[in-house]
């Protein structure tokens, strides 16, 4: 399925997107099934916009420091609340399901 | 001191750096923001639908509904079957799949108020994403903890994306993939319930759905629900909101409590021993039943003799039924003079025995009557007659009743509570209808301007009664599930007036002040403004109001009402009073007090009358 609400970093540029206010998933492993499931929960969400941005070669430096992901190296995803703060982080070793996507996104709207 | 400061402070910003290096969800899991759900859940729903917009009624949180309002009730039929009892059950699976479905979408209807389509701009729609977002996570957590129901969800989520990504998504229905999840699974859990409910010892089970009304004056008076039952509508009673004037039963009730105010300062004087005198010399009724019961006796003894016919039967027993009621009011007569007895005390024995007898003679006469035939009865005169006269002293007697029973009460039960048996509430007739568990009706309507009088504070209880085979078969009144209680008040800025008795002592010194006593008792009047709250009963309960107090104390005592004016503080319910108040007659001023408490008997000796409320 198409990725209609990604932009996978490289070629595409994070920043616009991450600086909307609106609920953010941020994929930093290469891993297109987590990125798709990622895509899947962005589509029609209820209340606010939800969008991915997928970084397939992992966080760069200067968004780490910003967003101060805690336990980054263990991470395959996490949330972004519209004020970016992180909502949740989705971990190695998780079942990344549908509803488990959802759960993170949700968080981030807390 | 300095280095202490900048540990402290160091150490302030280390545990903010941390603490923000937390996620949201992470703060979630530390505190807790939804209460698990260990509360039973009602299986009675409600809404206050005259309220613009509709308020969904919360039975966890001692619930308030204003005091005209209309409201929608009806029964969560999956609730109700599974709480059924599980010997009736049959697949114990089926139920315990439905009791998950249940309480997974406990908060559905919540968050499908929630969703909407999303916006570009959080900031707009916070407030609601963050109210989505709590009961979401608590959904989450609830479907993450069974396998089974995850893959469900997860395979709805799959649904609905691919139909989003191939245009056949119905936006206008779901909204969202999460609605689509929610509204599938409400249709699953009406499937299982339903499956439940075809079983055969399931699927004879009746259920009542009963509602009453609970006033200062009547317990369980029944109140009408449109669908659940045929009772005649009750006597439509709309609180006013607005009482700025005293009514003409106000100017009544002034005047009953000028009488006792008097009366009680009389009695002050005599230190109360002349109470019991007070009450035998205001018995209308004596000199009628004297006459009464002679014509009884004459009417007795002509018929001695003659054989048994129900005309000499209704006779006699009336001579004994008058005759007892005439002896409580003797009792009164023969006392007054009784030297040396406790005055109080021989009131509260002879008031009881009078009230008891003469309240339920009535009754007592008309079922005499019913066990004569007509033909019978217009063949004697001396029945008719009788029972003609028994008519008119009864309603000088349930004028007499209603008198001792204001001092009654005022004296017996003085610091406790009263069981008023002051007004007969309208009674409904009808009956509740015994709907299968298989055609509960969606709704019902209670229209509470239509369940008479009522006050601040009055409760409505809902009922939920199921009836098995066998409670029908053998005429059993069956098991209540589900026993809701509301209170009814009027909400926001309301007024009221009050009449009763106060406590007045003058303040400072007045030539024309000629009281000996320090308090006086004088009667009151007071148009007092409050505040009605729908979340604390608390508040309703303290009920505060403060207004204009108009009273009519006799200060140089020269036997006529002194016209005074002031402002009142009143509290619970006016029970307690307190205030300020200018005499026009001596031009001086006092402070008066009012201890009210909730008598319900119109006219009482001690305590305030509420004779409109909103």
């Amino acid at each position: 399925m198409p990725l209609t609400k990604t932009v996978t970093v490289p070629p595409g540029n994070p920043e616009p997107t991450l600086h909307l206010p609106i609920i953010k998933m941020v994929v930093v492993v290469n891993d297109l099934n987590i990125a798709q499931t990622a895509d899947d929960m962005a589509q029609l969400p209820p209340i606010v916009d939800r969008q991915v941005v997928w970084f397939q070669n992992g966080l760069p430096a200067n968004y780490q420091a910003e967003f101060g992901v805690p336990d980054l190296a263990t991470a395959v995803a996490f949330s972004l609340s519209p004020e970016n703060n992180v909502g949740d982080v989705v971990r190695q070793g998780e079942i990344v399901d549908d509803v488990r996507m959802e759960e993170a996104y949700t968080a981030a709207g807390l | 001191m300095k280095k202490y400061l900048l540990i402290l402070f160091a150490a302030l910003l280390v545990s903010a750096a941390q603490a923000q290096k937390t996620t949201l969800r992470d703060s979630l899991a530390k505190v807790a923001i939804m209460q698990a759900d260990t509360s039973a859940p009602a299986l009675i729903w409600a809404i206050e639908t005259s309220h613009n917009p509709a308020i969904r009624i919360d039975f966890s949180k001692q619930p308030i509904v204003d005091i005209n309002s209309r409201l929608t009730v009806g029964i969560d039929r999956n609730r109700l079957i599974a709480a059924l009892p599980a010997a009736k059950k049959s697949n114990p699976a089926l139920t315990a799949s439905l009791n998950q479905l249940i309480t997974l979408l406990k908060t559905e209807q919540q968050i499908l108020n929630l969703i909407k389509p999303a916006t570009a701009n959080a900031a707009a729609n916070r407030d609601s994403l963050r109210a989505y977002s709590r009961l979401m996570m608590e959904f989450y957590k609830r479907i993450s903890q069974n396998p089974s129901l995850r893959a469900q969800v997860n395979a709805l989520f799959q649904e609905a994306i691919a139909k989003i990504r191939n245009n056949t998504f119905d936006k206008k229905m779901y909204a969202s993939p999460q609605a689509y999840v929610i509204k599938h699974l409400d249709t699953l859990m009406n499937q299982v319930a339903s499956d439940i409910s075809n079983e055969k010892d399931v699927a004879s089970y009746h259920v009542q759905l009963q509602a009453y009304i609970h006033t200062k004056n009547t317990s369980n008076q029944k109140i009408h629900i449109e669908n659940f039952d045929n009772y005649s509508a009750g006597e439509f009673y709309e609180v006013p909101r607005w009482v700025t004037s005293f009514s003409a039963d106000d100017a009544a009730a002034f005047n009953q409590v000028s009488q006792l105010s008097s009366a009680l300062n009389s009695a002050i004087a005599g230190n109360f021993k002349d109470i019991i005198k007070l009450v035998p010399d205001s018995l209308n009724s004596y000199a009628c039943y004297t006459n009464l019961v002679t014509e009884a006796k004459n009417d007795e003894a002509a018929i001695a003799g003659q054989a048994a016919s129900q005309a000499n039967t209704f006779i006699i027993a009336m001579q004994a039924k008058l005759s007892a009621v005439y002896g409580a009011i003797q009792q009164f007569q023969k006392q007054k003079n009784a030297a040396g007895a406790n005055p109080i005390e021989q009131f509260v024995q002879l008031g009881y025995t009078f009230i008891t007898v003469a309240t339920s003679l009535p009754a007592e006469v008309d079922s005499l009557k019913n066990m004569v035939t007509a033909t019978a009865f217009a063949a004697s005169a001396d029945a008719q007659k009788l029972y003609a006269d028994f008519k008119a002293c009864n309603a000088i007697l349930q004028a007499d009743v209603k008198l001792v029973s204001g001092v009654y009460y005022a004296v017996a039960n003085l610091l406790q509570p009263i069981q008023s048996n002051a007004t007969a509430a309208r009674q409904l007739t009808g009956s509740v209808f015994d709907v299968n568990i298989n055609q509960i009706p969606p709704k019902g309507y209670i229209d509470l301007k239509y369940s008479g009088k009522r006050q601040n504070g009055d409760e409505i209880e809902i009922k939920l009664v199921t009836r098995s085979k066998d409670d029908i078969a053998k005429n059993q009144p069956g098991l209540t599930l589900d026993d809701q209680v509301i209170e009814m008040q009027q909400i926001s800025f309301y007024s009221e007036s009050t009449i009763g008795v106060i406590l007045a002592s003058p303040l400072g010194t007045s030539s024309q002040v000629t009281l000996t006593n320090k308090f006086q008792f004088a009667p009151s009047g007071s148009l007092v403004v409050k505040f009605g709250s729908r979340t604390s009963r608390f508040w309703n309960t303290v009920n505060p109001g403060v207004g204009f107090n108009i009273s009519t104390p006799d200060f140089n005592l020269d036997g006529t009402p002194d016209v005074s004016y002031g402002g009142v503080f009143t509290l619970f319910h006016n029970i307690l009073s307190a205030g300020w108040a200018y005499n026009t007659k001596t031009s001086s001023q006092f402070w008066f007090f009012g201890l009210s408490l909730p008598f319900t008997t119109f006219g009482l000796p001690v305590g305030n009358v509420q004779t409109q409320k909103q």
